[in-house]
């Protein structure tokens, strides 16, 4: 089958064993791989119930037609799970250059079940997949950890791996792949690390299949050759991510000091241009990617002193802003260190915030922290926090549970500000200065979160993604129902590309028109614009139906009560909350779900293809 | 040496728009299709009085119309960028960048952003222009 390699491997860690299978062809076609195609083998193959961290939980990775080959910005590659985060689907989608070398050594995916009695890593290279023993590198953080397997396996290894925060099961760990790349969000290196797995080395120089290579050339330089011109490679390039910041914070929208406050008075001193000045010394692209945003950095002196790659605009947002923090260095260090423990940057720094503004309100005191003071602006505790997280030290073990939790346990009316949504931190923009992207959070079948949707395009930045028909919107302050559907047109085109393993800021630059002739002459599908979105609509009501077997209702589609009910008090959106229900019920209309409880109609799930779930959202 | 802002310096921009390969080369498809004419709508500051507006007409790569106006109520442009005359003046001397400025929210910009999305290289050629010759500002 063009554009796959066409099997998947299976991985037992229970019984040592690894199996080839060979792609579901059909699930292929209408779910696409990466994010599609995982989901499908999570629905099918996890029980309703069980425990994240426990055996019965797997872990998929999954590449996509794309990946791996001269399309634009096709490095990426997605993994799902059930979250111990959120205990609801998890997705996330990673890039670099892993995914390449997983497709290319002859491998669409790979599933990993059970648990390992010793701590194990895997190596693939061609065909092959064996295990090996990880007890040396068990303890090792990500940069040694890396290190350590590129020394020892030789040149061409890509290596993704956990550190010491999924080793310790912190609900938001992550996996790293080339020390910098990150399965982010939901807890991933947590359940890797339930399950004793260290590290996947993957090597490969097998050929991808290509339907009809002239054709694929010649659409993705058309591609390609968009994406150089545009204004997306102008900004982001230059400026990474962070260019964001200051047109988050002229709305009104930078959540300040854990969101008690949307206007951020020192943002020239951790915006981009002074990351740029203060301690940028050059740029990194992920595979194929004309664009470059990645930041390499060096902080040559003083106690922050560091070297790597450099933090996004959420990294900045969370240690930033969130924690009061005005000092670039400091939230450099802390995303650098993340990335070696192996921890989200968004959950890490939002957990912190949210720490602080508990000692602030009293709600944890000395007493409860072990004698430590948590406060807002000071730098040094922050830092220290997130050396406690990865080894759940102390009050870390608290904050290594996330803000959904710690609200649990400290009570206090915390819950009010655990700024979460289905037990995922919030990324930084505040949606009582934009409404829809309060929408889009509680819609996330991941939990709060800011790329499944990214409606930040056209309300934050003002841009449209052209990927996406109907995306403008008229005023971001107001509730308009009718704009709904740009949270779910935006679901859908963008789910696409998790999908298909390129990048989702390609959506920004590139017309349906543009990517469906890259598609189909790499798989020799015939794919026309709507089944392009109609694949991404599929997708993410599969994921849904995952969550609404997980017993996800309308119920949990909600914000915290300080975006709902708690006016924002300063700046060009002062006064404003968030009206959720409207905006829900029209939203729930355009998707064809129950209004009632926000479960997808039999008749849609028909329309869709996914007749097989039906039944099991009835029980 | 022009005055920035005066009708002088808009026949300035014209001409020095109308000279440059970069913005003949990157504007081949700018305002086909689409309403390519832009109002900088720029407010008062820094030696400005008043509010005044320039009226810049592009198509193809030609710059045809730029001019000075006293309000923009009878023009219905592409494109509508605002700012105060500091920051303006700041694109106007070569020492911003335009995009940056945008991209900092300093400097609004409203209108179809997928055009501008697709023609930044043309963007940026129109803005670099501005600089490309000398000037003299209000205030100093
Ligand atoms: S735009 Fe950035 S994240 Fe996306 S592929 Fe390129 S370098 Fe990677």
């Amino acid at each position: 089958m063009s554009g796959f390699m066409g099997k998947i491997l299976r991985v037992d860690l229970t019984n040592r064993s690894v199996t080839e299978e060979p792609l579901p062809r059909g699930d292929a076609s209408l779910l696409l791989g990466g994010c599609g195609l995982a989901t499908k083998y999570l629905y099918q193959e996890l029980k309703p119930g069980i425990e994240p961290l426990g055996p019965d939980n797997k872990l998929i990775f999954m590449t996509g037609p794309l990946t791996g080959t001269l399309s634009p910005s096709s490095g990426k590659y997605n993994a799902v799970t059930k979250s111990p985060l959120t205990g609801l689907w998890g997705q996330s989608g990673s890039g670099g250059k892993w995914g390449r070398e997983l497709k290319r050594s002859g491998y669409d995916g790979i599933i990993i079940e059970g648990i390992s009695e010793k701590p194990v890593y895997l190596i693939i290279e061609n065909g092959k997949a064996a295990f090996k023993d990880a007890a040396g590198l068990w303890g090792k953080n990500v940069f040694d950890t890396t290190t350590i397997l590129e020394q020892q396996l030789g040149k061409g290894f890509c290596i993704a791996c956990i550190g010491t925060g999924g080793e310790n099961l912190v609900r938001y760990a992550a996996i790293m792949n080339e020390r910098h790349r990150a399965l982010g969000r939901g807890g991933f290196g947590a359940v890797m690390g339930s399950k004793k797995l260290k590290a996947i080395a993957v090597k490969g120089d097998l050929k991808i299949p290509i339907f009809d290579q002239d054709a694929f050339g010649a659409a993705a330089k058309v591609a390609s050759d968009f994406i150089s011109e545009s204004l997306l490679k102008m900004t982001l390039e230059v400026y990474g991510t962070s260019m964001v910041l200051d047109l988050v914070n002229v709305k009104g929208g930078l959540p300040t000091r854990n969101w008690q406050s949307g206007v951020c008075t020192y943002a020239d001193l951790i915006n981009a241009p002074s990351l740029n000045e203060k301690i940028l010394v050059g740029r990194k692209a992920c595979y194929a990617c004309p664009i470059a945003c990645g930041r390499l950095v060096d902080i040559k002196t003083g106690k922050y002193a560091i070297k790597g790659e450099g933090p996004e605009y959420e990294s900045i947002g969370t240690f930033g802003s969130m924690c009061d923090i005005n000092d670039i260095e400091a939230i450099t260090y802390a995303h650098i260190l993340c990335n070696d423990y192996g921890l989200d940057t968004v959950s890490a720094g939002s957990t912190i915030a949210f720490a602080m503004e508990c000692y602030e309100k009293g709600i944890l005191n000395k007493k409860n922290t072990g004698g430590k003071e948590i406060l807002f602006g000071d730098t040094d505790t922050m830092v220290d926090l997130v050396h406690r997280i990865a080894s759940r030290d102390g009050v870390g073990d608290l904050l290594a549970e996330g803000t959904r939790r710690m609200a649990e346990q400290l009570g206090g009316g915390s819950e009010r500000f655990a700024m979460n949504v289905k037990g995922m931190e919030l990324p930084a923009y505040d949606c009582r200065a934009t409404k829809i992207t309060g929408l889009a959070y509680v819609t996330a079948n991941r939990g709060g979160d800011h790329i499944t949707a990214y409606v930040q395009g056209p309300t934050f930045l003002d841009i449209p993604f052209l990927i996406v028909e109907e995306n403008t919107i008229d005023d971001v302050t107001k509730e308009n129902p009718l704009e709904a559907k740009v949270v779910k047109n935006m679901e859908d085109a963008l789910t696409t590309f998790d999908a298909l393993g390129a990048c989702k800021f390609m959506g920004m630059a590139l017309m349906a028109e543009d990517i469906v002739p890259v598609i189909n002459s790499a798989t020799g599908w015939n794919l026309d614009v709507a089944g392009f979105r109609l694949a991404g609509e599929r997708i993410f009501n599969l994921a849904r139906a995952f969550n609404v077997r997980e017993g996800v209702s309308r119920k949990d589609d909600t914000l915290p009560k300080r975006l709902l009910e708690d006016p924002l008090p300063d700046g060009p959106a002062a006064g404003l909350t968030v009206d959720l229900e409207p905006l829900l019920d029209a939203y729930y209309g355009y998707r064809g779900w129950d209004k009632q409880t926000g479960i997808p109609t039999p008749e849609k799930l028909r329309e869709l293809g996914l007749d097989f779930v039906i039944d099991k959202l009835g029980e | 040496m022009a005055l920035y802002p005066s009708q002088e310096w808009c026949d300035k921009w014209k001409d020095a728009l109308n000279n440059d390969p970069a913005v003949a080369e990157s504007g081949k498809n700018w305002g086909v299709g689409f309403k390519g004419s832009l109002v900088f709508e720029v407010s008062p500051g820094s030696g400005l009085e008043k509010t005044h507006y320039i009226f810049l007409d592009a198509k193809e790569g030609k710059c045809l119309e730029s001019k000075m106006m006293d309000d923009a109520v009878s023009l219905d442009p592409g494109f509508y960028v605002t700012g105060s005359y500091g920051d303006f003046k700041l694109v106007v001397k070569g020492e911003k960048d335009f995009i940056e400025m945008v991209v900092r929210g300093a400097l609004k910009l409203k209108g179809d952003m997928g055009k501008i999305m697709r023609n930044a290289k043309f963007v940026r050629a129109v803005a670099n222009s501005i600089s490309s010759f000398p000037n003299e500002y209000l205030g100093e």
